[in-house]
């Protein structure tokens, strides 16, 4: 036990020095910007000099270069990221409001990279050399090379507009979004909360689409490491053994090997989640998501310099968590990671 | 025209092999090498205006929003463009862009990884801290910010690009540093008097060499899609240069009306110049690490 | 586990059954649009005032049909013989949603506070500089006195500008923008606006006026054009109101499940405006040479296939309430403008080399091809370079008004119906935010004499002929081109069954007037 608590403690000490770096590389990547970003806030507007420079007071950016990055690190120490110029408000408020589409997404995404990496990375492995992993394979290396905004367009144009099986975009479809009410603002939660089997299915069909296109990359990649050990793991005299007593290959695969062979790959999804938060910018942007990626997106747009800056640290915080979350629940798993 | 190209690669590949024979049985690296050269030779001939069957950038007496064809094979845009000539020419920027991010990538990563592990200590640790922090965030999101700061066009895109990879090098150049350190025979040679310098190009260079080319083709895929989904968000290049991302940016808006055309083959080009990328880095990876083939049952 | 499942069961019959009780199909709106704040001081953008508009009223208002100027929560109206004092006497018994009474201390409290808070983001400009201070006479007359005489004041306190609209004293926080926290006189309450997702409205039963025709309406935002064609064609949406493509307007008009009309002409202009003073189109020749180049039957047919219209001045053609509009600028003439280039020095051996800036998502999704049709037809004459340059809005704005540009695309809507709103932002008003950098052109006091006169005449004849003397000295001056007018915009799709859509030229939809069967 001692052991566990001192690798947490650890772990979690090392992700303070990593944070402060990762905060102060936005605060130094967003200050050599070219431009003033009171200017950029009025858009065009002649005011007087006075007003400017009580703009420029108010956005305390007339300041010393050090008193700005102190405050700008308190500010995030007490949860202040900042006002948006567009909305004029806090930019925490504006993500909080959009993350939980982006979370809800990434999950899915992530869901269905697994289910279909696991899925074909077995097969694949249980029929070396024939046909079918030929194919698996192919996909298996072919998927990377697949931009995600055009694989997201192909669906879209394939399952939405040619079939007409899916929604083309947004979160939720128009005829129910009046009297749907979030609680949680997990659109999938909320309506298996609400109970009503039409929303339910309504939500759930808005789903299908993005979450293959932001997982599909992502099931490449897992599907080629469960392959690559499942076959490791099948070759192990634990399996041959089980294969001599007799049982039937598919009991060997699922109940010896599978296990096994899952360990190594688990420890990718904290990664998994950094390439994710990078694809949603895009599987948003295709879909009409509206999470934290697309606000980011906007704001960068509309040179909403609060807004840039708060939603990339945002995203920098929520990695490093996941990271660290990851790690923590993958030391109580397999006790060999640990220092 | 196309056995021409087989025999150079393989001319190539012995002299730089030295004619060793588990390289000339890598299909893969093969077909990787012959999609990449087949690419740039195609985007290189495309500046000429006698390469491309029709003007890539000004041209109305095609129809509007045509399928594919014989006269147009790829079908026209809405601005009676032939989008054949625009997906022939629209790798310029991309190629551009992904081997100078690479290149810039590679020499900033590798040299602080040389000077990270030569020096070791405070410095060390504070260059691994930072390496991994840009290491762990979203790449993608990394490389929009960058561009929206540094403002479009190709030496920004190279730039925000680049930064993104230089973790990789820094990595994998320290790892083996630390490694060479270690080992007795470079005592030995330190003890004949060879300075760092010395130390870096004869041994840890070579040893390097070898998965600094795999990482840098699978960076290479990676810069290519990267670009991509940069113009297509609309980070990229302005018109009317041909583009890819931006070609699929603008088919989006006539993909309901039937005109499949103007995204699919522009998507169709980046897939197999990011695949073959990725391929030179399997075959690499391959080659390298002999342990990774496949074990039968 | 099974537990669980049943409890949510329980839970999701209650839901369902509330939901149930309320439940009247609510009328459906897509739009591609965004509200940035509603905030009536700090808010200067399309659909946040549709938004804050449809919430509550303002003094005057148009008729939707007519365009007739009438009273809104102002019943009638004295205007003082010197043109420098309006005395409002207010309709008795208007309530705000919150229950608040609108009389003239809560008129004079939000226009006060509305100048006062003047945001960085308002268009409060609109009115500020025109009132010099508001007093209330008696609870329900109240006076306002101009810094100048005015002759379109009445327009300016018309709904159309949202720094004009009135709201609740009780709900509204005196001192900070407060984005979405206020309460209006109706036709509609706020309910919910979710960030890029939607807004909704429930009708306010205490509206003074005319009930709205649909009790419940949702606005769903997509975000973009390609989304929102969808949406209508799955019947996902009652109606569509900006912005569809032009491809998908062509594909609606042919769709016979979906009602497609077109509300022309448009109030809203497209041009190219130049930087005066940015070599080289700081040679009046090189800009006359580019109004003979520029082709708007090639922009026309293969970027908007004809859904929009040309322009050749800037003042639109709908009389009234713009006079004096006069076609100015000429047909393209590619000979004219070898000869005027060759003037100014410029031939095949040293062309013409400048840039053409544009923003490519401000004004939907044509923009990127506006730019390489424009640079086509001028590179057309064989004598000029075009390099096109592009930058996200905000980037965009932000060079415009530090002069960095010298050849640019820009648009324009009314902010009030009066034909100087046409030719005075550029020329007088504001030159430098908006880049043309006109005050520093020699003729500058000559625009400026003739347009402090003509706003200052109550002669709508007189006036017409100052603001047609504008228009042909800028054929000479070349501060724009006028190129095509968004008749584009003017557009609404909707279902069979939703009536009552239709569009004037103020450029708004009025919710409060569509329902459904």
């Amino acid at each position: 036990m001692g052991g566990i608590g001192r690798y947490i403690v650890q772990r979690f000490m090392l992700t303070i020095p990593m944070l402060l770096i990762l905060l102060t590389l936005v605060f130094l990547i967003l200050r050599v910007m070219p431009g003033d970003p009171v200017s950029a806030m009025l858009g065009g507007r002649n005011i007087s000099a006075e007003l400017m420079d009580e703009y420029r007071r108010k956005m305390g950016v007339d300041r010393p270069i050090t008193t700005q990055y102190i405050e700008y690190i308190s500010g995030i120490l007490h949860g202040d990221f900042g006002r948006s110029f567009r909305t004029n408000r806090p930019v925490v408020t504006e993500l909080f409001m959009r993350f939980p589409a982006t979370l809800e997404l990434a999950l899915f995404g992530l869901l269905f990279a697994a289910i279909f990496g696991f899925g074909t990375g077995i097969l694949s492995a249980t029929r070396v050399d024939q046909p079918v992993d030929h194919i698996v394979r192919i996909f298996h290396i072919g998927s990377f090379a697949i931009p995600l905004f055009w694989l997201g367009l192909m669906l879209q144009v394939i399952f939405a507009v040619k079939l007409g099986w899916l929604p083309v975009a947004s979160r939720l479809g128009g005829r129910i979004a009046f009297t749907f009410q979030s609680i949680t603002g997990f659109y999938l939660l909320d309506s298996l909360l609400g109970g009503n089997t039409r929303v339910i299915a309504d939500v759930a069909r808005h789903l299908v689409l993005p979450s293959i296109t932001l997982g599909f990359a992502q099931a490449g990649l897992l599907g080629r490491m469960s392959r690559a050990s499942m076959l490791e793991v099948l070759d192990q005299d634990y399996v041959t053994t089980a294969r001599a007593k007799g049982l039937k290959e598919w009991t060997v695969v699922m109940s010896h090997a599978l296990r096994n062979a899952l360990i190594p790959i688990v420890t990718v999804f904290g990664l998994q989640f950094a390439i994710l938060m990078g694809g949603a910018v895009l599987t948003e942007t295709v879909f009409s998501w509206p999470g934290v990626a697309s606000f980011l997106v906007r704001s960068i747009e509309a040179r909403d310099w609060p807004a840039i800056q708060g939603s990339v640290v945002f995203i920098a915080i929520f990695i490093s968590a996941i990271n660290l979350i990851i790690d923590i629940t993958y030391s109580f798993i397999d006790p060999r990671v640990r220092y | 025209m196309t056995r021409m190209l087989v025999k150079g690669l393989d001319w190539i590949i012995r002299r730089v092999t030295h004619g060793s024979h588990a390289l000339r049985k890598q299909t893969i690296l093969k077909i990787g090498l012959i999609t990449v050269f087949l690419f740039l030779f195609v985007t290189v001939l495309a500046q000429y205006s006698w390469f491309t069957p029709y003007d890539p950038v000004y041209y109305r007496d095609a129809p509007r929003l045509e399928g594919p064809s014989i006269r147009h094979l790829m079908g026209t845009d809405q601005l009676h463009r032939d989008v054949f000539s625009r997906v022939i020419s629209g790798g310029r920027a991309s190629l551009i862009v992904a081997f100078g991010a690479v290149a810039l990538s590679m020499s900033v990563g590798s040299i602080l990884g040389w000077i990270s592990g030569f020096t070791g200590g405070f410095l060390d640790r504070c260059l691994s801290l930072v390496m991994d922090a840009i290491y762990s965030f979203p790449s993608m999101i990394l490389a929009i910010t960058l561009v929206a700061m540094f403002g479009a066009g190709i030496g920004p895109m190279i730039w925000a690009v680049g930064f993104v990879y230089i973790p990789t090098y820094f990595r994998v150049t320290r790892a083996e540093v630390l490694q060479v350190r270690e080992a007795t025979y470079v005592e030995a040679i330190r003890a004949v008097g060879a300075g760092n310098a010395r130390i870096i190009l004869r041994h840890v260079a070579p040893n390097t060499v070898n998965a600094i080319m795999a990482i840098s083709s699978f960076n290479l895929a990676d810069a290519i899609l990267t670009v991509a989904a940069l113009s297509f968000l609309g980070f990229g290049l302005p018109p009317p240069a041909p583009d890819w991302g931006f070609d699929i940016q603008n088919g989006q808006k006539f993909l309901q009306s039937g005109s499949w055309w103007l995204i699919t083959f522009p998507g169709l080009m980046i897939i197999a110049l990011s695949l073959g990328f990725g391929l030179i880095g399997e075959g690499i990876s391959d080659l390298v690490n002999p342990k990774r083939k496949r074990k039968r049952v | 586990m099974k537990r669980v499942l049943g409890i949510l069961l329980v839970i999701g019959l209650m839901a369902s059954a509330a939901v149930a009780a309320t439940a009247q199909e609510p009328l459906i709106m897509g739009t591609t649009d965004r509200v940035t704040q509603l905030a009536f001081a700090n808010s200067y953008d399309h659909y946040s005032w549709h938004v804050l508009r449809a919430t509550t009223d303002a003094l005057m208002k148009l008729d939707p049909v007519t365009l007739e100027l009438k009273g809104a929560i102002a019943e009638s109206w004295d205007i003082s013989a010197d043109g420098m004092e309006y005395t409002f006497y207010i309709r008795p018994g208007i309530t705000f949603w919150d229950g608040a009474p609108c009389d003239a201390a809560a008129v004079k409290w939000s226009l006060d506070r509305t100048i006062r808070l003047d945001g960085p983001e308002s268009g409060v400009g609109l009115i500020k500089g025109v009132i010099d201070h508001i007093d209330v006479i008696d609870p329900l007359t109240v006076k306002i006195t101009l810094t100048m005489p005015d002759a379109i004041f009445l327009l300016r306190m018309e709904e159309s500008l949202a720094p004009a609209l009135i709201y609740s004293p009780k709900s509204t926080p005196e001192n900070d923008f407060a984005n979405g926290v206020y309460a209006g006189t109706g036709p509609y309450k706020l309910i919910e606006h979710v960030p890029d997702q939607w807004v909704k409205y429930e009708a306010y039963d205490g509206y003074y006026g005319e009930a709205p025709k649909s009790k419940f309406v949702i606005e769903k935002l997509y975000s973009d054009a390609a989304a929102l064609r969808a949406a209508i064609e799955a019947g996902d949406v009652d109606f569509v109101f900006r912005t569809l493509s032009p491809q998908d307007i062509t594909d609606l008009a042919n769709n016979p499940d979906v009602v497609l009309k077109f509300f022309p002409p448009s109030p809203g202009v497209r041009y190219l405006l130049f930087n005066v003073t940015q070599p080289p189109v700081d040679n009046p020749l090189v800009r006359q040479a580019i109004t003979y180049a520029v082709d708007r039957g090639a922009i026309i047919d293969q970027v908007f296939e004809g859904t929009v219209d040309p322009i050749y001045t800037m003042v639109p053609m709908v009389d009234p309430p713009f006079f004096g509009a006069i076609d100015v600028f000429p047909e393209r003439d590619q000979a004219q403008a070898v000869e005027l280039l060759a003037k100014a020095g410029y031939d095949a051996d040293n062309p013409l080399s400048l840039n053409l800036w544009y923003s490519p998502k401000h004004y939907g999704t044509t923009e990127a091809d506006v730019a390489t049709v424009i640079a086509g037809s001028l590179e057309e004459t064989g004598v000029v370079n075009i390099s096109i340059q592009m930058l996200e809005w905000g980037a965009y704005t932000e060079r415009m008004s530090a002069g960095g540009f010298d050849m640019f695309l820009l648009g324009w809507h009314p902010d009030y119906l009066e034909s100087s709103n046409f030719l005075a932002p550029w020329t007088t008003e504001s030159p430098e935010g908006l880049g043309t950098f006109f005050n520093e052109h020699p003729n500058y006091e000559a625009y400026k004499h003739i347009m402090e006169v003509a706003t200052t005449t109550a002669d709508a004849e007189k006036r017409s002929k100052l603001y047609k003397a504008i228009q042909m000295l800028s054929v000479q001056d070349v501060p724009w081109i006028p190129l095509w007018a968004m008749t584009d915009e003017m557009v609404m799709a909707w279902l069979p069954n939703v009536h009552g859509c239709a569009l004037n030229i103020t450029m708004d939809v009025h919710i409060e007037r569509i329902w459904k069967d």
